[in-house]
């Protein structure tokens, strides 16, 4: 492993792949500052921009983004009590309270080291495990496949913070979205209604941006909220030992919960924040401390959300299943480039996996800095009232989707189905699982069409492959655990705490 | 006008979405050959999906007939409007008058969509991104897009 690690340093300290590391994490700090764009919207609009760079290149600025928006968006949560982005929303309950105390730059230092340390175990996880589970998923069939996927779903769906039946419908409608176009089997065009723009299916930028850039913006616009929140004075960045003393626990339970989290299909950093805040609640000798501007609130999370943005990338490394909407973007892009996420990554593109894990480790470095000492700019940055920040969006979406393919057809599509998501979203239909049926849509099929081919029509074929009935019995011991318990009435609680 | 509260409630309305969708996919779907179990046809995957989107939505929809818990409002048109407006509008204006007029325009029918900018924002904003999105994009990047056409 040290070998792989050091080429894999290798690769990621040349120059160029430096450069994009530092792109990357310097826009990903910069949306996760901004509250209303998030990760998904913005590697959306600058995939067309990675089709003409290296694969290597492509990915490692990509995911900068991503761990970079966990960075940003403690930032905007502590100083303006908003967050950043939806894995902060916790982190705004003590991190503004301290603020408020005058203890900004404590917490603002706490969350950064703490995601350091959190996005170096998480990395180290990815490199232990990465390999070991790709050489488990290179036995797997087609059944085991269409299982494991399906499992996956399930678990997105269970994790969805809205309604579970609505998500399930989300999936489905994915599901048949990524049906759209030629298909490959039969060379039938399939819900095409005859429009050639149609014949090679949507694109799944598109989606991505209409359902998490633009209807975000219009759900923004019509909520209109309060323009101008005062920004906290960040004071004295350096934390006291006896803040250290109080974080530190906290910092290696939220990473530990994180990167545990982030394994799951469905989880990654949102997920991983929210049960980290629950967790050091619980286990606090005085929790009334907590919403005052509890240390230890700040410090879980934070680790744990960062945590969880490593490690949600090795079930797409190593299975080829993206546990969440971010890792179906990373899915897209690896697609693009083409190339096929899972097992074969380890085993026929090995500098790819090895330089993409220890770029994450650079990015982590470099974020520690472009966040703490850098901290001046972005809080100037949040002055910026959204009035002015939206045609921005607005205008980079439309830049992003013509470059697409040169087509104003996008364009077209990209504005009903903004509408769409809009309206979905104010029915409590989420677009997280609507994504990852879309982006599993085709290989689902694909892989079901192929088992029963070689069971010759028999569907038991998924129930006599041993890893194939443990992803099915799982699944359906979760769904059945759902709805015959009150499980749902409690996490609706649990996510509202 | 007053709507009856249980049509308005937002799994009622999301559980009929869920149905015509469903319901859309079987129809369109129906000349899509099925195929046996074994040798899978391209009908077979849509009638499944189709089929079972429609159960759920009409599960989603009978719950909220039951016990109506939220209901569904927009409460403005106008940024629904404005957004994909400036899509289309993006859409039309590229291929007749190139990128820079494209930016612009796009970017000032989205500013329709709230009233809090001033007039000069209004003005500057579009010529700002237009000249921004030029340099970044087509110099910068090297986008085959005409800046100008006519």
């Amino acid at each position: 492993m040290l070998d792989n690690l050091l080429t894999g340093l290798s690769i990621a300290t040349t120059f160029s792949n430096l450069g994009f590391a530092f792109v990357g994490c310097l826009l990903g700090t910069l949306i996760g500052v901004l509250p209303g764009i998030g990760p998904v919207a913005t590697m959306a609009m600058l995939l067309p921009i990675t089709y003409g760079l290296t694969p290597i290149a492509a990915l490692i600025m990509l995911a900068g983004i991503y761990y970079g928006s966990q960075y940003g968006g403690s930032t905007t949560a502590i100083l303006l009590n908003l967050p950043g982005e939806s894995s902060s929303v916790v982190t705004a309950l003590d991190g503004h309270a301290m603020a408020r105390k005058g203890r900004a730059g404590t917490a603002l230092a706490i969350a950064a080291i703490g995601s350091f340390v959190a996005g170096c175990v998480g990395t180290l996880a990815l490199a232990a495990f990465g390999p070991l589970l790709a050489g488990v998923a290179q036995h797997f069939g087609a059944p085991e496949y269409f299982s494991l996927m399906l499992f996956g779903l399930v678990c997105a769906t269970l994790l969805a913070s809205g309604d579970f039946l609505k998500a399930v419908a989300m999936v489905i409608v994915g599901l048949l979205m990524g049906i759209v176009g030629t298909d490959v089997n039969s060379g039938a065009s399939r819900f095409t209604f005859g429009a050639a723009n149609l014949s090679e299916g949507i694109d799944f930028v598109v989606v991505a941006l209409a359902f998490f850039g633009l209807a975000e913006v219009i759900g923004n616009l019509i909520r209109q909220g309060d323009e101008q929140a005062s920004v906290s004075r960040v004071g004295k960045l350096m934390p006291t030992r006896a803040d250290l003393r109080q974080a530190t626990p906290a910092i290696l339970r939220g990473t530990v919960l994180g990167s545990l989290l982030g394994l799951l299909p469905g989880g990654g950093a949102v997920l991983s924040s929210f049960a980290s805040y629950m967790l050091e609640k619980r286990i606090a000798a005085n929790p009334s401390r907590f919403g005052r501007g509890a240390i230890e609130g700040v410090a879980g999370p934070e680790s744990a959300n960062n945590a969880g943005a490593q490690t949600s990338f090795i079930p797409l490394l190593t299975l080829g299943i993206p546990s969440n909407a971010v890792m179906a973007l990373m899915m897209g892009a690896m697609m693009i480039q083409g190339i096929s996420p899972g097992s074969a990554v380890m085993t026929t593109n090995p500098t790819l996996f090895w330089g993409m894990v220890a770029s994450m480790w650079i990015g982590n470095l470099m974020l520690l800095v472009i966040n703490l000492p850098l901290v001046g700019l972005w809080v100037r940055l949040l002055a910026v009232p959204y009035r002015v920040l939206f045609p921005c969006i607005v205008v980079f979406c439309c830049v992003g989707l013509f470059s697409l393919n040169y087509s104003p057809f996008d364009m077209y599509l990209a504005a009903g189905l903004s509408v769409a998501g809009y309206i979905l979203g104010r029915l409590g239909c989420e677009a997280a699982p609507l994504i990852l049926g879309f982006i599993l849509g085709p290989l689902l099929e694909e892989n079901m069409r192929r088992s029963l081919l070689l069971s010759q029509g028999d569907a038991m074929i998924f129930l006599q492959r041993p890893i194939s009935a443990a992803f099915l019995l799982i699944s359906v011991i979760l769904c059945s655990l759902l709805l015959l318990t009150s499980a749902r009435k409690h996490r609706a609680e649990a996510f509202q705490e | 006008m007053k709507v009856p509260r249980a049509a308005a409630d937002s799994d009622v309305l999301s559980g009929c979405v869920f149905m015509t969708i469903g319901t859309a996919a079987i129809v369109a779907g129906r000349n899509y050959e099925l195929g046996s179990l074994s040798r899978m046809g391209p009908g077979f995957f849509p009638l499944l999906l189709g089929g079972l989107l429609f159960i759920i939505g009409a599960v989603i929809g009978g719950r909220g007939l039951a016990s109506p818990r939220a209901t569904f409002a927009v409460e403005r048109f106008l940024p629904i409007f404005a957004i994909a407006g400036s899509l289309v509008a993006f859409g039309l204006t590229i291929p007749r008058f190139g990128f820079a007029a494209a930016i612009a325009i796009a970017c000032a029918i989205a500013m329709a969509a709230t009233n809090r900018s001033s007039v000069l924002e209004r003005v500057v904003l579009p010529i700002a991104l237009c000249v921004f999105c030029s340099l970044v994009f087509i110099r910068g990047i090297g986008l085959a897009v005409p800046l100008f056409k006519w």
